[in-house]
């Protein structure tokens, strides 16, 4: 046990009623390299996040060089020498590369006096060393996504800690900058130090780490040296054996005429020769790595990058669609990914976020530019008693309701809009089971009526149980198009794992 | 123990519908003080005083009100004012009254639809756009003047800002006018619910295919439109078009929208709670000369009572968000 540096113990956690985490118990040795994998929602951020001080246990330990630890704060888990690097980076696009190096870790810092020249000198030093060709004293804002990358990792690296923590590096970065950050991780771990990465892409990472720990419905089930497994029985760890496509609600509706049909859409640098047709009634599910452009086609579609090239017909008819408004004229709506800033209108109350595209539906019977507000009332309460949106009044604003409500309450919006077409860009994102069944049930229905969805996620699971057809992106690029009893999430994983 | 019984207190006033028609209530009770305090408020000669100097504001405040709504600001519309009043002034005495009235509205749309033009792609950008065209249309005014007013109008145009009907001076009349109008115009069409949706989320609005860049712009020209008509009634009861009117108006009209509860994000606020704002403004004013407070001090209470108004709509609303949640 004096080579175990970190270690969780009997760790619980749940949100509201969802367990998160059921009993996990991680050991972390001096020097080792370690892979934490698991499905979306099997809850390796949530580790993270812990360790982090992010979120707090509800129950179980964390030990630190065989002492138990209370990490209430990032302050407390910064303290102890735990560095991360998190998904969203936490960088500052508005300060310069070494200003971010060395934020809060300014070198020689005396009464709070930062000595500029000292950490541009390190960090043009450490950028150096990683083969990062910038300007330390460029705004952050200026780089890639991939250099952003580099400079967390940077910024970690400067803080010199005793434990590492990555929580998915590597899809952002060429083959070069990995090798790099790699080199640079094992001089890390040679110091005795343990790294975690924590990712569900396992191709680059099985050759760099010594353990790989499998998560699985917030369970630990593997912990073992990486030499001793294979491609196979790591996926099969991670996904169990159920057939998912019995766990979902998914009805299987009468197919009817093409309605939207893409000949070679292509936005260049973004996605590239995107062609499928899609007929009423049917799921389209469109899934891919973070990255591979499936929010990029959705607005395409939807009219928000107008100089697209290629073709797309809605009900058989060529049509150039240059914005939302003729998108949705054309019969085309969209629930986009980033719900908060994108779809819903904050501080405004539920009838104008459910009337807004449509306020032709509550028009006065005999003046047409005024709005018949009894209408709306009726209207609004009939739309959201029948998805089950639990509101005390309809002049509340949208802030107020959870967010599986919020996303009935968006959905309520566009069946008002009556469109044949509905874009679901990761629809049931944050929200809990009950109210993820009760989207599912309302995609249903949707085609049921003889609409059609495209349906995209990062969850393979709900998108093989939904769908009744499935595009896998990469890069852009459709990598598989396969049928909904063809396919399992053996052949996704393994065809998102081969890049 | 009395700390707690305040507390409650608060508690109570502020959970009450009260809190949403505060500014009403407020200006209820300021009145009664005032007309205890002081015999000369209650007095028709003076409450017509205080209405005819309030008229220029609200109308003022009506149009700021939609631009503030949208998301944006519009700190032109005191110099929009001022050189839209001296070209109709011009045009009025050459080609007669109609003409010169219309003409005025005109210039004051133009140069809105020109702060329109620019704002509408550049949504954050209005508070540096306006602040710029308000330098522009104040110079420009006084290059056209030559820093000489123009005077000499027609009885009838004097009636606009010197009249009374019904014992109730006409500006007012108009002003409220307005104030109703607009009120409808935002509550009751669907360019009033494109105004709300652009303002609480403008990225949402697009992807609802409202049609953004036409709505600013719009918006933004009715505030230029409007500003000419508050010209046109103050020109009228000035009895002369001057380089200097309007100037550092813009501050009280944000005010009197601050304090009518219109939230400076946008998205949020009433017409008629701005209307309820301008005439708290002027009532408090009044008040502070009836009492003979000196003007530097008088602007020092404007700005306390301006501070207040926006802690307590922002911890009113703060407190609702607390029992929301806790209701849960």
């Amino acid at each position: 046990m004096a080579d175990t540096v970190l270690e969780l113990k009997h760790i619980k956690k749940s949100f509201n009623d969802i367990t998160v985490l059921n009993d996990i118990n991680v050991s972390l040795q001096k020097g080792k390299t370690y892979a934490l994998i698991g499905n979306n929602g099997a809850g390796k951020s949530t580790i993270v996040k812990i360790l982090a001080g992010i979120y707090q246990a509800d129950a179980g330990q964390i030990y630190y060089n065989n002492e138990l630890m209370n990490i209430k704060n990032p302050s407390d888990s910064l303290n102890i020498g735990l560095g991360f690097v998190q998904q969203e980076l936490g960088l500052f696009d508005n300060l310069t590369i070494a200003e971010n190096i060395f934020f809060n870790n300014a070198p020689d810092e005396r009464f709070g006096i930062i000595k500029r020249k000292k950490a541009i000198t390190l960090a043009s030093k450490m950028c150096r060393d990683i083969r990062l060709k910038v300007n330390v004293k460029q705004k952050l804002r200026e780089l890639g996504t991939g250099e952003k990358h580099i400079v967390a990792f940077l910024r970690v690296l400067a803080r010199d800690p005793n434990v590492m923590i990555i929580d998915e590096l590597s899809s952002a970065l060429t083959h070069e900058e990995s090798k790099e950050i790699f080199r640079l991780i094992n001089e890390f771990k040679n110091k005795g130090r343990p790294v975690l990465f924590v990712t569900h892409n396992m191709s680059e990472i099985l050759s760099e780490v010594d353990n790989v720990i499998i998560l699985r419905d917030g369970e630990v089930v593997a912990n073992e040296d990486a030499k001793n497994l294979r491609d196979n029985d790591i996926v099969k760890s991670m996904l169990g054996n159920r057939d998912v496509r019995n766990k979902y609600p998914k009805l299987i509706a009468q197919k009817g005429d093409e309605i939207l049909r893409l000949e070679g859409v292509s936005l260049p640098g973004w996605i590239e020769g995107i062609s499928f047709v899609l007929k009423r009634g049917e799921v389209l599910g469109i899934t891919g790595l973070v990255g591979s452009g499936r929010s990029t086609l959705a607005k395409t579609i939807f009219g928000l990058y107008p100089n697209y090239k290629g073709s797309i017909f809605v009900k058989k008819k060529r049509l150039r669609i240059k914005n939302p408004k003729m998108a949705v004229q054309y019969g085309i709506s969209m629930l986009p990914d980033d719900r908060i800033s994108e779809a819903i209108f904050n501080v405004s109350d539920l009838k104008l976020n459910i009337t807004v595209p449509h306020l032709s539906s509550i028009e006065n019977a005999n003046i047409r530019w005024m709005l018949d507000r009894r209408e709306e009332k009726r209207i609004v309460r009939e739309y959201l008693d029948r998805l089950g949106v639990s509101y005390f009044s309809l002049n509340q604003q949208m802030k107020y309701l959870s967010s599986g409500n919020q996303q009935k309450v968006l959905i309520a919006r566009w069946l008002l809009a009556n469109t044949d077409i509905i874009i679901m860009d990761e629809p049931t994102k944050d929200l809990d089971i009950a109210s993820k069944v009760e989207v599912y049930n309302l995609m249903n229905e949707m085609v049921r009526e003889g609409k059609a969805i495209i349906f995209i996620s990062s969850d393979f699971s709900e998108i093989i149980g939904m769908s009744d057809r499935i595009i896998l992106l990469s890069q852009g690029k459709i990598a598989l198009a396969m049928d909904r009893k063809d396919v399992t999430k053996n052949i996704i994983l393994k065809n998102v794992l081969v890049d | 123990m009395v700390r707690k019984r305040i507390k409650r207190l608060t508690t109570v006033i502020l959970k009450t519908q009260f809190s949403r028609y505060s500014v009403w209530f407020a200006l209820i009770l300021i009145a009664i003080v005032l007309s205890i305090v002081t015999t000369r408020f209650f007095t028709i000669s003076n409450l017509a005083n205080v209405s005819r100097q309030v008229s220029v504001n609200i109308i003022l405040a009506c149009g700021m009100t939609i631009v503030i709504l949208t998301g944006g600001i519009d700190l032109s519309v005191g110099s929009v004012l001022a050189f839209s009043s001296v070209i109709m002034a011009d045009v009025m005495l050459r080609y007669g009254m109609v003409t010169g009235l219309i003409v005025g509205v005109l210039v004051g749309a133009g140069a809105g639809l020109m702060n329109g033009l620019i704002i509408a792609r550049r949504k954050d950008m209005a508070f540096v756009v306006t602040l710029g065209t308000m330098t522009i249309w104040r110079s420009l005014t006084a290059i056209y003047t030559s820093g000489i007013p123009v005077a000499g109008f027609h009885d009838a145009f004097l009636q606009i800002g010197g009249g009374y009907f019904l014992s109730i001076p006409i500006p007012f009349w108009i002003a409220v006018f307005i104030a109703i109008l607009f009120k409808f115009i935002l509550e009751w069409t669907k360019y009033g619910q494109f105004v709300y949706a652009i303002g609480s989320n403008y990225t949402a609005a697009r992807n609802c295919g409202v049609k953004t860049d036409m709505i600013i712009i719009v918006s933004y020209m009715i505030c230029g439109a409007l500003a000419a008509i508050a010209g046109i009634v103050l020109t009228s009861r000035l009895n002369a078009a001057q380089t200097q009117v309007g100037l550092g108006y813009e501050m009280d009209v944000i005010a009197a929208a601050v304090i009518g509860g219109v939230s400076l994000k946008g998205g949020r606020g009433r017409v008629l709670g701005t209307l309820g704002g301008a005439i708290l403004m002027g009532v408090i004013r009044n008040g502070l000369n009836l009492m003979n407070v000196p003007v530097n001090l008088q602007q020092t209470i404007m700005g306390l009572v301006i501070v207040l108004a926006i802690i307590w709509d922002n911890d009113r609303r703060k407190l609702k968000k607390k029992e929301r949640i806790n209701k849960k």
